[in-house]
């Protein structure tokens, strides 16, 4: 007679435990975004960039609307529209990738209309939402709208283009200019448009156009000028100044006068800067002096006539007064004149005398030391006599150009870091883990001590450790398993250096077009940690070359103008600069044996190459790869220990073929293993090489594209392919990894006539192989070691699959892990964000034709399908709208499923990625109170049941 | 529903011999309102080296300037909808053909002609995966070990009580009818067949011997009043 019954319970627990266990390994077959995750692990900055001056305005989104909005239009060529509240953006559009003009933006009924280039639109101004557009023959100078809400532009050869409202259809256009006339800008009243048109160095005509008829209205009028360029006037408002070469005076003209007005005094000594504002009736001129002065003169037009200089504001000195600014603004009729300086302390006039009609002091929190541009205000005037003021400014501080101010009664209310939109550079920052660094320095001690004072010294740590360790930790001890237990925010989180526990923190080090430096928390939402500027005084900054990690804790920027200058890593701290002895033409970053970085930087005008930091040592030869100096082809050069160069090989395209980009495999691309194992338990070994340089060209006559991969040591070429039908002007993207690569271009039959291309954008994958046979390791054998220059007769076996893909690829980038046993996946910066794309899904031994045979489904690959659909589920960006990525950077967290990912371009992402799922780490709504509460469930179950059971068959034995 | 003039093609005779394309998005049942899109709803139209891009305007329609004559794949991307890829032929005459397109079809494979040029929604997007917590009665109700397990939990616990309960003539008639059923078989019977299950379970000794008198069933009986 067997125990039936406390078998059944005891296997019911098992069972339950078991199928616990189960559940937490069970995982979805696919890595996707989970919903408990989205917008916890992942981060996202809206940015649209440096605000332009004069196409920055506040105003009503409808007449109804109370609140008014900003609306401006951005160096990054982004129509936006902020609530002032908060900053907070509205809606924005991009309205060109790479723009290579600046924008202009106005206001209509209803409407904005942004100009870019060739490019009119206008849009709704509550939702955004496009209303016309309309592509002109030439490039926009000028844009205004008219009362009947017909947008009138001024194109860059002199002829004015009058749209239709609702269509933007071309009504008429006129050229205005003759002979060498240069437009310059549009007026718009209510009956006719005024283009003002220059001859340089001799007159400045302003042509009248009736709306009625289209016709030329009265003659055109001129004033004589000694002007060369349009861009020496300065426009603001309704009123344009400019400096008369030959009275050597500053010209005043209220737009729709006849005469200019000579500035009756002279312009100050040291005058470094004037800023002109002006509306219909008051101009205010605002002065900057090299000794550190400010003040503002304020003037009135006289029965449309004459110009009448009313007060001069008092005088402030030193910095604030030198980073202040002027706007000019009307507010139930009345003008004021409000001053911002630069600590965002405001005076506000009004147009009757010098005396301020409010004055706020600057805030607790005065804004950081910068110099502010281009403000708008709005001026409430109370019902009691007080005044309410916001101002919107931008700052002009040579590194942080661009980042935005909202100063509400001179406090900072909200603060756009907008300099962060013009990133060129990154490098990652491991942080120190506490454990091994504290050790580490104990150690260090004790090296350095006699055997006894060391002996010493372990016991004290040693009894040190107890006393850590001792009873105050084990009485947190449950405390703390509670806290990790209800899952509460792990309380004693790292902060600044010390890594946390899962290695998710790590510091992202950003450089910006304008040579700001800055340090972001990737793991904490992108918080900026520090910054710091690589710009030198009095020298334009040139951009910068390669920005890296020398060694532990310092990070290290070399510009293009040959500066090198060194920061603490973790807080920023200024740790010297040198010069090189010329500009750095181009630089290359490698790993030296220690883990330590140099770069090596070619000085093209000195025909030398130098690493960098230069006191650092080259402890293995470097190889590195340049333009050749004719731009046309690729050299070799290596770098020895004792740091001669030599160059090693050329590489020359063919005729007709443009290098367009060269890639090497990443530096921490650790390889988990050296085959692939097949379903029939073989082994196609990889083709490994450290040295793989992946070179992409193309034919614009033949209309080709050609993929060479290369060894960087012998400059062996390894294998070639080469696209036909391809679109030349779409760049060619392509990422290396392992043993493989992904690159994705656009192809058309209708460029080069061939079988039946597949119009659209195409992914293909290729892999390396020692040899195409399985368990077969090539030429090279089983030997050991390897040398770049036998690779010669040790080609590759190459196979590849190409796929179509819905979106063009902007850039791609492979995920990263410590060990590189998890599974990688390429992700691309596609049209609808960042796309994660397994690796397993661009394998090029996805049968073709055929279902997979029984070894295949084994070795886990399905059939080949030729396309590659975006599954919204594998956008790592899910919904958040990001706008202008151009890079994504990859790193390993301490946990080897995880791999950090920060993108950057014009707005910034930050996220995690686990492409295996994350088999290492349990999910953040993980059930450990419902697990535990049934298991406990189950438990007493048990001991309730056993008794019984026991009874019963002990009755049952006596029953017998 | 429909607006004649937005669904009929307009391809306006430019002097540069491009064309204007104007096309809409029409109310569907994924889609009932297109104004909802969002504003950055985009459409792009790429050829060889001829790649336009537009927005949605605010009468969920949308038009292309200036294209030349040639053959286009348009696509529509909104953050909140997935579309269906286009070929559109501009003939040098001005006349648009709007065609069906799969993706990874060879160009010349043409699809079927669509009327006008207008793209409508295929599927919501969605981003997310829900990722399943632990569920104690998701654990216990659809696993089947778990089910067994409990099934037979209630086989040793349940069933005798139950048996326990009932009225005593009623079982006597039961057991009756029982031996009764099983006396026909005679002794070359699978004696799994006649296993006396409530009896076993109530704790009376091997089947086998359940054949011969009633006396197991007695024993069961007693078994129950015991307890």
């Amino acid at each position: 007679m067997r125990l039936r019954g406390l078998s059944s319970a005891s296997a019911l627990v098992s069972t339950l435990l078991l199928s616990a266990l189960l559940l937490v390994v069970h995982l979805p077959s696919s890595a996707a975004v989970l919903k408990d995750d989205a917008y916890e692990v992942d981060w996202h900055i809206p940015l649209i960039g440096l605000a332009l001056p004069g196409s920055t305005f506040f105003a009503h989104p409808s007449p109804e609307s109370k609140a008014s909005l900003i609306y401006t239009i951005t160096a990054r060529a982004i129509l936006a529209a902020l609530n002032p509240k908060d900053g907070e953006i509205v809606w924005r559009h991009q309205l060109v990738e790479d723009p290579q003009a600046a924008g202009r933006l106005t206001s209509g009924a209803g409407i904005v209309v942004a100009t870019i280039g060739k490019d009119v639109s206008a849009f709704e101004m509550s939702a955004g939402k496009l209303v016309w557009e309309n592509f002109l023959e030439k490039e926009v100078t000028d844009v205004k709208v008219t009362a009947s809400n017909n947008a009138v532009v001024l194109l860059e050869d002199g002829t004015v283009v009058f749209l239709e409202p609702q269509t933007g259809d071309v009504l008429w256009k006129r050229k205005v200019t003759t002979g060498e006339g240069l437009p310059h800008s549009l007026l718009v009243d209510e009956n006719s448009v005024t283009a003002v048109w220059l001859e340089p160095l001799q007159k400045l005509h302003f042509t009248q156009i009736n709306f009625a008829d289209w016709s030329v209205g009265g003659a055109t009028q001129s004033i004589d000028v000694s002007i060369m360029d349009p861009m020496e006037i300065i426009v603001g408002g309704q009123a344009m100044a400019w400096m008369d070469r030959n009275a050597g005076k500053l010209m005043l003209l209220p737009l729709g006068q006849k005469t200019p007005t000579p500035l009756p005094a002279d312009l100050p000594p040291q005058t470094f800067d004037i800023e002109l504002k002006a509306n219909g009736e008051h101009l205010v001129l605002y002065y900057r002096t090299q000794d550190h002065k400010s003040w503002a003169d304020v003037f009135r037009l006289v029965d449309g006539q004459k110009l009448e200089k009313l007060y001069q504001t008092e005088e402030r000195n030193g910095y604030e007064a030198i980073g202040g600014t002027i706007s000019l603004t009307s507010s139930a009729g009345k003008d004021y004149v409000v001053w911002t300086l630069g600590t965002g302390e405001t005076i506000v006039y009004d147009t009757k005398s010098a005396e301020a009609v409010a004055r706020f002091p600057a805030g607790e929190k005065p804004l950081p030391r910068s110099e502010l541009a281009n403000a708008i205000s709005e001026v409430i005037a109370k019902a009691d006599g007080t005044y309410s003021v916001r101002t919107f400014v931008t700052s002009s501080t040579p590194e942080f150009v661009g980042n935005q101010y909202l100063v509400r009664n001179g406090e900072a209310s909200w603060f756009r870091r907008e300099s962060l939109s013009f990133l060129e550079a990154s490098t990652w920052v491991e942080l120190l883990d506490p454990a091994t660094e504290e050790i580490v320095d104990e150690l260090d001690v004790e090296t350095h001590q006699s055997v006894g004072a060391a002996y010493i010294h372990r016991v004290t740590r040693h009894l040190n450790e107890l006393k850590t360790y001792g009873p105050a930790w084990a009485q947190a001890l449950p405390k703390r398993i509670m806290a990790a237990f209800l899952n509460k925010d792990i309380t004693e989180e790292r902060t600044g250096k010390w890594r946390d526990f899962f290695g998710f923190r790590k510091l992202a080090v950003v450089v910006t077009i304008n040579g700001g430096i800055m340090a972001l928390d990737v793991g904490r939402k992108g918080e900026m940690v520090w910054d710091g500027t690589l710009a030198v005084p009095n020298a334009p900054y040139e951009g910068v070359s390669s920005v890296f990690v020398p060694r532990k804790g310092v990070v290290g920027a070399l510009t293009n103008s040959g500066v090198y200058t060194e920061f603490d890593a973790f807080n920023g701290t200024f740790l010297g600069a040198q010069k090189l002895p010329a500009q750095v033409s181009s630089s290359t970053v490698a790993e030296t044996e220690k883990g330590e970085k140099i770069a090596v930087a070619h000085l093209s005008m000195l025909d030398r190459y130098v690493t960098v930091p230069p006191e650092a040592n080259v402890s293995r030869p470097i190889h590195i790869v340049v333009r050749s100096k004719d731009e046309t082809g690729l050299e070799g050069v290596l770098v020895s220990t004792s740091k001669t160069v030599e160059k090693t090989w050329t590489f020359t395209p063919p005729k007709d073929e443009k290098i367009t980009s060269f890639i090497s495999r990443p530096l921490h691309d650790p390889v988990a293993s050296i085959g692939k194992v097949l379903g029939d338990r073989s082994v196609l070994y990889k083709y490994l090489n450290q040295h793989l340089l992946a070179i992409t060209t193309v034919n614009e006559r033949l209309s080709t594209a050609s993929v060479y991969l290369i060894d960087s040591v012998s400059g062996t070429i390894l294998h070639t392919t080469t696209h036909t039908a391809v679109d030349t002007s779409i760049p060619i993207t392509l990422t290396v990894s392992e043993n493989w690569i992904v690159y994705s271009y656009f192809a058309d039959s209708d460029v080069a006539p061939t079988e039946d291309a597949a119009k659209g954008y195409h992914l293909v994958v290729s892999e390396l192989y020692e040899s195409e046979f399985k368990n077969d390791r090539g030429p090279l054998g089983n030997s050991n070691n390897a040398s770049s220059f036998d690779v010669a007769n040790a080609k590759p076996h190459v196979i590849s699959q190409s796929y179509m893909f819905p979106s063009r690829i902007t850039s791609f980038a492979v995920t990263s892990t410590k060990q590189g046993i998890t599974s990688r996946e390429v992700l691309a910066i596609t049209q609808n964000g960042i796309y994660a794309i397994p690796k397993r899904v661009l394998d090029p031994r996805r049968p073709v034709g055929r279902d997979p045979n029984e070894f295949e489904k084994e070795e886990g690959l399905f059939p080949y399908a030729p396309v590659i659909d975006i599954d919204p589920r594998s956008v790592i960006t899910h919904e958040r709208q990001v706008v202008g990525l151009k890079k994504v950077e990859t790193t390993p967290s301490q946990l080897e499923s995880t791999s950090l990912v920060f993108a950057y371009g014009v707005d910034l992402f930050g996220t995690r990625v686990s492409p295996s799922m994350q088999f290492d780490l349990l999910g953040r709504k993980f059930g450990k109170v419902q697990l535990v509460v049934t298991v406990v469930g189950l438990v007493v179950g048990a001991m309730v049941v056993a008794p019984m059971v026991r009874k019963r068959q002990i009755n049952a034995r006596w029953a017998n | 529903m429909h607006l004649p003039i937005l669904t009929t093609l307009i391809a306006l005779l430019a002097p540069s011999l491009a064309f204007t394309l104007i096309g809409h998005i029409p109310p569907s049942t994924l889609l009932s309102n297109p104004a909802s899109l969002p504003p950055s709803t985009s459409i792009t139209l790429s050829s060889a080296s001829s790649h336009h891009r537009t927005l949605l305007r605010h009468d969920t329609t949308f038009r292309f300037r200036d294209v030349p004559s040639g053959s286009y794949l348009l696509e529509t991307v909104s953050p909140t909808h997935h579309f269906a890829p286009l070929r559109v032929d501009v003939e040098k005459d001005g006349q648009v053909k709007v065609y069906q397109t799969f993706r990874g079809n060879a160009w010349a494979n043409l699809g079927p002609q669509v009327s006008g040029l207008v793209v409508t929604p295929v599927k919501q997007k969605e981003f997310f995966v829900v990722q399943e917590g632990f569920s104690p009665v998701k654990m216990l109700m659809q696993n089947p070990i778990m089910l067994v397990a409990l099934f037979s939990l209630l086989m040793v616990v349940g069933l005798p009580r139950l048996v326990d309960k009932l009225d005593p003539e009623f079982k006597k008639e039961l057991e009756e009818s029982r031996k009764a059923m099983s006396n026909p078989g005679g002794m070359g019977t699978n004696p799994a067949a006649n296993f006396d299950l409530a009896g076993f379970l109530s704790g009376a000794s091997a089947p086998a011997q359940s054949v011969q008198v009633s006396a197991p069933a007695k024993q069961g009986g007693k078994g129950g009043k015991r307890r």
